[in-house]
C-alpha cells in the first residue's frame, strides 16, 4: 500500500524542522516504543474489562442490595472501590502512560530510550495493583474514597510509575523540533502531576495521616489533581494531537493555546473542595475552590475555540472513521464536564445538587466520557501503526463506540437528572427520606444499564485487540515455524 | 543512541515515511511524524484578556468576602475572625461568663434587676455588693443553693426579705456560671474571680442534708474561701 505524503493543510504554518533536520522516520519511532506501548495498552485493556465487570456488580447492588450480599468479597463496600481502582489504575493510568510515551516519541521525533526499564516498571505496577485490588476485595481497603489501596500496594504503584514516566521526559528533553507542540505541554503536566499527587495523597492519609478533617481536605485535593490535572491533561494531549492531525485542520492560535494551558495549570487544581461544600473546612479553602473552578472556564473556552475548527472539519470525515468518533466525543464530554463542574460549584446550584447523584455523574462524565473515550480512541489510532496491520473487525470497533458513547450518555443524563430530582426532594422537608430513596431507584437502575453497555463495549475492544495480536503473532510465527520444520525432511532425504 | 540519521535524504525520508506508515486505522488517514499545524499569527483576543481581568477582580472580591481573611479558624463563608470572636467565646472562662449571663437573665434578674442594682429596701444589689465581691465565692454559692432569709446588710443598707433556693433547678455548672458572671461582670464594675463547677459540687455535697435557708448570721461564720 502506498500513498503520497500528506500535503500541509491550507493556511497552516509548515513545521520548521521538517526539512532541515530530517528527524527519525515514523516507522523507526514506532519501532522504538512498540513494546512498551503495546504491553501497557494490552494490560490496560484487560483491566478495562475486569473493572467493567466489577462496575456492573457494584451498580446492581445500588438498587438490588440483596444480590450476593452474603459473599464477603463481593459486598458493595469492597466491589465498588475495587472497580474504581481497577478502572483508574488498571485501565486509566497505564493507557494514559502508553499514549503519553507514543505521543511524546512521535512529537519529539526521537526514538524511545529505556524500554527495558519501562517494561520492568509496568510489571512492578501490575504486581502492586493486583495486590491492591485483591487486598481491597479481601477487606484491606483503607476506607478513604479514591485512596483505598492498602499500604502494601500503593508504594509499588509509585515505584512502577517512576520506572516508566521519566523516559517520556527524557525524550521530550531531546526533542528534535525544539518548538514544542500543545500536546507535549499537557503531557509534561500530566507526567509531573501524577507522582506528586499520588504520593502526597497516600502519605497524608495512609502513612503519616493528617488528623481530622484535614485528611478529607487532602483527599479532595488529591482527587482534583488526579481528575483534572492528570486525566484532564492526558485527555487534552490526546485530543489536541489526533483531532487536528486526522482532519488536517490547523489549531488556529498558539497564543490562545498558551493562555488556555496556563489558566488550566494554575486554576485547574484548586477546585477540589467543592466536593465537600458545607463541610467543616476553613472558609478560605472552599472559597478558593469556587474561584478555581470558575476561572478554569477560561481554559475550557481556549480549548474549545482551538479545537472546534478541527471538530467542524471532522464532521465531513466522520463516516467510517472510528478514531475520530471517539476523540470528538471525548472532546465534547470533557467540555461538558468542565462547564458543569464550574456551575456545580456555585453556592445556589450546590444547594440543590449536594449529596446527590450529580457528583458521581460528573465524575463519570469526565473519567469515562472524557479520558476514557480519548484513550480508547488513541489506542484505535496507535495500535495498528505499531503492528503494521489494521484492526481485524470494523464491526467490533463500531459496536464499541456505540456502547461506550451510549453508556456515558445514559450515565450522565440519568445521574444529572436523577441528582436534581433527588436534591429537590431532599430539600423539601415534607418528603420523607424513604420516598426520596425510592425516587432515586429508577436512576440507579439506568446506571446499571449504562455499566452493562460499557462492559459490552469494553469486551468488544478486548476481543478485537486479542484478535489483532493473534493475527500478528501468526504472521510472525507461522513462517518461522515453517522454516524450523521444513528443512527436516530435506535432511532426512540426505 | 543516535536520534537522527544524517544519511537520509529528505526524498528518501518522504518515501519511507509513506511506506512505513501506510496503515489507515479504520479510515484514519496516515499520520506523519510532524506535529499538527498551529497558527502563530492570531493573538489571544482582547475581549478575552479583558474578561479575564474582570474575573480575576471578581475572584479577589469573592475571596475577600468569603475567604474569612484566610484564617484557619473561620469556617463560615462570609465571616471574619472578629465576627467569630463576637459569636463564640474565646476561652473556657468566656464560655462560663456567657452561660452565666443566660442563667442570670432567666433566674435572677427579676429580683436583682438586669443591671444588678436590685430594688431599694426589697432586693439587695449584686453589682458592687460586698457579699458578692468577697475573696472567694463560698458564701454566695451557699446562698444560691439553699436561698436566704432574715436581716442582711449589703453595702451598709438593711434588707429583710426571702430569696428562694435553686438547688434542684440549677446544675453545678449553671451555678458556677452565674456566680462567675455576677462576680466578674465588668459592665457592673465587678472584678472578682470565677467559681468552678467542682467548688459548687463540693458545697452541694457538704450541705446536702440542709433543708432551711441561710441567714446572714450563719453565713458570716463561714470562711469566704477554703
Ligand atoms: C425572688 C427574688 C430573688 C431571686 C429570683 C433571686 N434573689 Fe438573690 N436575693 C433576694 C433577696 C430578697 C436577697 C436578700 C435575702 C435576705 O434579705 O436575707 C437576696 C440575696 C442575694 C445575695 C446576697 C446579697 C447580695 O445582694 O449580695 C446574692 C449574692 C444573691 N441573692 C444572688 C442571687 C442569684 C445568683 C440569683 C439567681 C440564681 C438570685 N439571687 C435570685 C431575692 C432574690
Amino acid at each position: 500500500m502506498s500513498s503520497p505524503a500528506p500535503a500541509p493543510p491550507p493556511g497552516a504554518v509548515p513545521p520548521p524542522a521538517a526539512a532541515s533536520l530530517a528527524p527519525a522516520l515514523p516507522a523507526d519511532l514506532d519501532r522504538s516504543c512498540r513494546w512498551p506501548v503495546l504491553v501497557l495498552g494490552g494490560l490496560s485493556a484487560g483491566w478495562l474489562v475486569f473493572a467493567a465487570v466489577l462496575g456492573v456488580l457494584a451498580a446492581i447492588k445500588l438498587h438490588a442490595p440483596g444480590m450476593l450480599a452474603n459473599v464477603d468479597w463481593l459486598t458493595y463496600g469492597r466491589v465498588q472501590p475495587a472497580a474504581w481502582n481497577a478502572l483508574v489504575f488498571g485501565f486509566g493510568a497505564p493507557a494514559g502512560l502508553a499514549l503519553a510515551l507514543w505521543l511524546m516519541v512521535r512529537l519529539s521525533g526521537v526514538p524511545l530510550v529505556g524500554t527495558g526499564t519501562i517494561l520492568f516498571g509496568a510489571a512492578v505496577w501490575q504486581v502492586g495493583l493486583k495486590l491492591g485490588v485483591l487486598g481491597i476485595l479481601a477487606g484491606d481497603s483503607t476506607g478513604i474514597e479514591g485512596l483505598e489501596l492498602p499500604r502494601y500496594a500503593s508504594p509499588l504503584l509509585l515505584a512502577g510509575y517512576l520506572l516508566i514516566a521519566p523516559w517520556a521526559l527524557v525524550v521530550f528533553d531531546r526533542r528534535q523540533p525544539r518548538e514544542s507542540y500543545l500536546s507535549q505541554w499537557y503531557l509534561v503536566t500530566a507526567l509531573l502531576v501524577f507522582p506528586w499527587c499520588f504520593a502526597s495523597g497516600y502519605v497524608l492519609t495512609s502513612f503519616l495521616p493528617l488528623r481530622g478533617v484535614l485528611q478529607a481536605a487532602a483527599q479532595a485535593w488529591y482527587l482534583q489533581q488526579l481528575w483534572v490535572l492528570w486525566f484532564g491533561s492526558l485527555t487534552l494531549a490526546t485530543v489536541f494531537y489526533f483531532l487536528p492531525k486526522l482532519t488536517g485542520a490547523a489549531v488556529p492560535s498558539r497564543s490562545l493555546a498558551l493562555f488556555g494551558f496556563w489558566t488550566f495549570v494554575v486554576f485547574g487544581g484548586l477546585g477540589g473542595l467543592t466536593r465537600y461544600a458545607g463541610g467543616p473546612f476553613p472558609a478560605w479553602m472552599l472559597s478558593l475552590a469556587v474561584v478555581g473552578n470558575v476561572l478554569t472556564l477560561f481554559a475550557v473556552y481556549a480549548v474549545g475555540a482551538n479545537l472546534l475548527p478541527s471538530l467542524h472539519a471532522a464532521v465531513s470525515r466522520l463516516k467510517g472513521n472510528v478514531v475520530l468518533w471517539f476523540l470528538g466525543f471525548a472532546l465534547l464530554a470533557w467540555l461538558a464536564a468542565s462547564v458543569l463542574t464550574a456551575l456545580n460549584s456555585l453556592v445556589t446550584v450546590r444547594h440543590l445538587t449536594h449529596f446527590t447523584l450529580v457528583t458521581p455523574g460528573l465524575d463519570q462524565l469526565a473519567l469515562l466520557g472524557g479520558f476514557g473515550l480519548a484513550a480508547l480512541g488513541g489506542m484505535y489510532g496507535v495500535v495498528p501503526r505499531l503492528l503494521g496491520r489494521d484492526w481485524p473487525s470494523r464491526f467490533l470497533a463500531t459496536l464499541h463506540f456505540g456502547c461506550a458513547a451510549g453508556a456515558v450518555g445514559l450515565l450522565a443524563v440519568a445521574f444529572l437528572i436523577g441528582g436534581l430530582v433527588q436534591g429537590a426532594a431532599l430539600n423539601n422537608t415534607d418528603v420523607a427520606f424513604l420516598t426520596v430513596a425510592k425516587r432515586y431507584l429508577p436512576f440507579a437502575s439506568t446506571g446499571t444499564l449504562a455499566q452493562l453497555l460499557w462492559l459490552v463495549g469494553s469486551g468488544a475492544f478486548a476481543v478485537n485487540l486479542l484478535w489483532l495480536l493473534v493475527a500478528c503473532a501468526r504472521t510472525v510465527c507461522v513462517p518461522a515455524a515453517r522454516a524450523l520444520v521444513e528443512p527436516l525432511p530435506a535432511e532426512g532425504k540426505a | 543512541m543516535k536520534p537522527v540519521s544524517p544519511a537520509r535524504s529528505p526524498a528518501a525520508a518522504r518515501a519511507a515515511r509513506a511506506a512505513g506508515n501506510a496503515t489507515g486505522a479504520l479510515g484514519a488517514p496516515d499520520l506523519d511524524w510532524a506535529p499538527p499545524a498551529v497558527g502563530t499569527g492570531a493573538t489571544t483576543p482582547l475581549w478575552l484578556v479583558g474578561l479575564f481581568g474582570v474575573m480575576l477582580y471578581w475572584a479577589t472580591m469573592y475571596l475577600d468576602r468569603n475567604g474569612g481573611g484566610f484564617n484557619p479558624l473561620v469556617f463560615n463563608q462570609g465571616e471574619l475572625l472578629a465576627d467569630l470572636e463576637a459569636r463564640v467565646p474565646r476561652s473556657e472562662a468566656d464560655a462560663l461568663l456567657a452561660q452565666g449571663r443566660r442563667v442570670y437573665n432567666v433566674y435572677c434578674s427579676a429580683c436583682h434587676q438586669p443591671n444588678g442594682r436590685g430594688t431599694p429596701n426589697q432586693f439587695p444589689p449584686v453589682a458592687g455588693s460586698d457579699w458578692v465581691l468577697t475573696e472567694g465565692p463560698n458564701r454566695i454559692i451557699r446562698i444560691v443553693l439553699n436561698g436566704m432569709q432574715g436581716p442582711i446588710t449589703v453595702n451598709g443598707n438593711q434588707y429583710n426579705n426571702v430569696m428562694l433556693p435553686w438547688r434542684d433547678q440549677l446544675s453545678d455548672e449553671d451555678i458556677a456560671a452565674v456566680v462567675t458572671f455576677i462576680r466578674g461582670n465588668a459592665e457592673w464594675g465587678n472584678n472578682a474571680g470565677p467559681a468552678t463547677p467542682a467548688q459548687v459540687k463540693a458545697i452541694r455535697d457538704a450541705t446536702a442534708s440542709r433543708s432551711t435557708s441561710w441567714t446572714a448570721q450563719e453565713l458570716l461564720g463561714i470562711p469566704v474561701k477554703d
